[in-house]
């Protein structure tokens, strides 16, 4: 049993190789590694659950206000920039449950709550 | 050292002060209440220091000290009877937080309705949980067995509870002479601050205790607790005989065999009843009747090896029980299914008489010790075994 | 840690690490999760937090892992003021007795209204009357939530739970009237030095007070208002507007009592009738006209107490 608290492996995001009782990660399964400041929990990518997703227009975002960054319980909002440079605030597709209290709060309405079939495929 | 006539509750206050115990949880119930007036007295007088928290309830005694534990520091708590049972939820998540919580129990009948007399079903009702369990045999053994205790819990290879079952009035108030060592002595076998465990809070080192899981870790993790137990096994032996170089006493880890070399029959028991077990040997030795006494000093983990190996030789045992298990086969209790369930290993072994003996604190007499070894002694001439179970002192 | 600054007053302020990442099984637009992420947010990294069953255990803590950047534990439904009254013990003794680096390290007990009003409510009060430093954020969803929303002492009047059904016999749901938590704990513990109420619908005031309540010695309690999607039957975008309007209409009133001193730190300019706030939510649409007005009476009479026309 190792002292040192390591993740588990992953077979892909989402999907744990289980180890056997005897597993080197932990000293016991109840000891399990923390997560890292502003990091992402690769064990759970809680977009599979995703009825709609919000889609910013860069044009319309004010990017300073950061209210949707402010409100998202996830929280899923990360800074982009455009091609053209221009910055904007986007969710992490892996995470985002489509909620919509981005779209709800933001002063200058750059978000509109598209349904996730429209992008079938992406995962 | 100091050869003091004292109490079992005293005995382990002083075991609790050797061993620098940094926060002790305290709630009233008799009669395991005078450890926690000792270390009370202890403290503001300053003999040592350590938080001592007046709590709210029994639950939060063992709430307490899980996560007082779970930050680091070495715990102590206890409590008796229907007390032990109101704590029920946190003694049972404690072995799963893998917290080295030391307990005493002052074992006394549970409730309803209201009894003080010594019973052990208080801590027997957590024996499938986790928890290491050992009963001393008196208020020197008391001593001896907390400070163990520690370092049994605190082993990596352990990291489980540990609970020291007094038995209520007959260890826990009467007093006994005990050797108690000097506090560098003490410190010399145990160290004042606990080795570093894996199952500790410090921002340093940041680590999620006790998440939800399912099916998938379920199995495993009480495959893991029990390998734990296993592992306490081997861990326990050697702090004995750490124990028995450094204090010259102690005694062997799991079992005492008392007057067995030449034994005709022996009783098996835990707890005080040693004590008049040894006077009753020691009167019916001199009227020519060789008997002897088996003393099961640590239950949990279950000493099968040492069992077997001290009880094969017999025709017949009695157990005697200190406790009850409505409706368990024979109808008989929880030791005697426990020894019952070793010696079926054994290829010959003994014929096993059930004695319910001292339930609700009524004394087990030398007068029982001998009625009970008389009954024993039949079956072993006889070979015939014509009921399972005797309530003795029982009124017809 | 000491904090930089106390007062979180714009969203320059607003610290950027995040100590809750994402990656938990929570509902969409959960107000509990946004409650931990502006908890852990404004405590910083030199902190534990320990949480009681519930659905910030339950939900965030499936399958054996959690979102949490900072050591944490689990602890009992009940168990949260005892939780944090020995975490806290144990840190000051080790340190005093030079067993442990004496530093500032917060001890935050994250626990439910269920879990800390109702199974909890003796060892938070035996909590209180200890002097250990530690902060208990009690998240109110109005509902045992995660076990498929029963009613809790903290449930208001009238709600929908699954235990209190409205029906053809029963026709109005719950029965008893919301628990003033925070004021009773105020009231019976002399020496509190600070407690106060928040919604997660006005960050910046809600971790101002995390970082108040840290930042002074003793037993701490914010209690926060977390509307829950599931549980009082709004879509999940409207979390933040439910939240703003709890306030607006004034039946959720923020507060702080600090060192025995009541003080309002937020006056709705012209207070909303209570309609407002229960038309949102499917859990009140079966209430009637003299319901509306019954809760209206509760909640002016509230609001007059402290000072809110």
């Amino acid at each position: 049993m190792s002292e040192e608290i390591k993740p588990f492996e992953l077979i892909e995001p989402g999907k744990i190789k289980f180890p056997s009782w005897k597993n080197p990660y932990t000293p016991c399964f109840t000891i399990v590694p923390a997560m890292k400041p502003n990091d992402k929990n690769p064990y759970y990518p809680t977009a599979s659950a995703r009825p709609r997703r919000p889609v910013t227009d860069p044009a319309k975002c004010t990017f300073t206000d950061k209210l949707c960054w402010l409100y998202c319980p996830e929280p899923c909002r990360i800074p982009k920039k455009t091609p053209e440079g221009k910055d904007y605030y986007d969710i992490d597709p892996m995470y985002c449950k489509g909620c919509g209290i981005c779209a709800e709060v933001c002063p200058s309405k750059a978000i509109k709550m598209v349904p996730e079939t429209e992008f079938a495929g992406w995962w | 050292m100091v050869k003091l006539l004292t109490t079992g509750t005293f005995a382990i206050a002083t075991a609790v002060k050797h061993a620098d115990v940094d926060v002790i949880s305290a709630y009233p119930i008799r009669p395991y209440t005078g450890v926690m007036n000792a270390l009370a007295r202890m403290i503001a007088d300053g003999e040592f220091d350590a938080e001592y928290i007046v709590v709210d309830s029994e639950h939060t005694q063992f709430e307490v000290a899980k996560h007082a534990a779970a930050c680091g520091a070495r715990v102590f708590t206890g409590s008796a009877g229907i007390g032990w049972a109101y704590a029920h939820e946190p003694i049972v998540v404690t072995p799963g937080c893998r917290q080295p919580v030391v307990a005493m129990v002052g074992t006394r009948a549970l409730d309803d309705p209201g009894n003080f007399g010594v019973e052990h079903n208080d801590v027997l009702a957590e024996r499938d949980m986790g928890w290491m369990i050992c009963f001393p045999e008196n208020p020197q053994e008391a001593y001896d067995l907390t400070l163990m205790a520690y370092k049994i819990a605190e082993n990596p290879k352990v990291l489980l509870p540990i609970a020291i079952a007094c038995d209520g009035n007959f260890i826990t108030h009467v007093r006994f002479p005990v050797d108690l060592p000097e506090a560098d002595v003490a410190r010399e076998f145990l160290p004042p601050t606990p080795p570093p465990r894996p199952s500790v809070l410090h921002p340093d080192k940041p680590i999620i205790l006790c998440p939800h899981t399912d099916y998938y870790w379920g199995m495993e993790f009480r495959r893991q607790l029990d390998e734990a137990m296993r592992n306490a096994r081997e861990v326990t032996r050697e702090v004995h005989k750490e124990f028995n170089k450094i204090f010259g006493r102690g005694g062997p880890p799991f079992i005492e065999e008392i007057a067995t070399e030449d034994a005709e029959v022996v009783l098996v028991g835990m707890g005080g009843m040693t004590m008049v077990a040894r006077a009753a040997i020691r009167e019916m030795r001199k009227e020519g009747i060789k008997v002897g006494f088996v003393k099961v000093r640590r239950f949990r983990p279950f000493p099968d090896e040492e069992l077997r190996e001290a009880l094969k030789k017999y025709r017949a045992i009695g157990v005697i029980d200190n406790d009850f298990s409505l409706g368990a086969p024979n109808h008989g209790g929880i030791l005697y299914q426990e020894v019952r369930s070793t010696l079926y290993d054994l290829e010959d072994g003994p014929y096993v008489i059930n004695f319910m003996a001292g339930l609700g604190g009524r004394e087990i007499t030398v007068e029982y010790m001998r009625k009970m070894y008389d009954i024993v002694l039949k079956v072993a001439r006889t070979g015939k075994v014509e009921q399972p179970v005797y309530w003795i002192g029982l009124r017809e | 840690m000491s904090f930089d600054k106390i007062e979180i007053k714009t969203i320059k302020d607003v610290p950027e690490d995040e100590y809750y990442v994402r990656g938990h099984r929570t509902c969409a637009g959960c107000g509990p999760a946004l409650a931990a992420r502006y908890l852990l947010k404004a405590a910083g990294g030199r902190a534990i937090c320990i949480t009681a069953t519930g659905c910030m255990y339950v939900a965030n803590s499936s399958y054996n892992t959690g979102p949490w950047a900072i050591p944490w534990m689990h602890t009992q439904l009940g168990g949260v003021g005892s939780a944090v009254t020995g975490a806290a013990a144990a840190y000051k003794a080790l340190m005093r007795k030079g067993k442990l680096k004496k530093e500032i390290i917060h001890v935050i007990g994250f626990a439910g209204d269920g879990g800390t009003a109702d199974i909890g409510l003796g060892p938070l009060s035996g909590a209180f009357t200890t002097n250990y430093d530690f902060l208990v954020v009690l998240y109110d969803n109005e509902s045992y939530a995660n076990t498929g929303v029963q009613a809790s002492s903290l449930t208001p009047w009238g709600a929908w739970t699954t235990f209190t059904p409205p029906g053809k016999m029963l026709r109005v749901g719950n029965v008893r009237e919301k628990k003033n938590l925070a004021k009773m704990i105020a009231a019976g513990h002399p020496g509190v030095p600070y407690i106060a109420t928040a919604c997660v619908s006005y960050p910046m005031d809600f971790m101002t007070k995390v970082r108040k309540a840290l930042a002074i010695r003793g037993p701490t309690l914010i209690h926060v208002l977390c509307p829950c999607p599931k549980g009082w039957k709004f879509p999940p975008e409207k979390t933040i507007e439910v939240g703003k309007l709890a306030v607006e209409t004034g039946t959720w009133i923020l507060y702080e009592i600090e060192g025995g001193q009541f003080r309002l730190t937020y006056k709705p300019p012209k207070r909303r009738p209570v309609r407002d706030y229960l038309a949102l939510q499917g859990r009140f649409a079966h209430l009637r006209e003299p319901d509306i007005r019954f809760i209206q009476e509760m909640v002016d009479r509230a609001c007059r107490e402290v000072g809110i026309e």
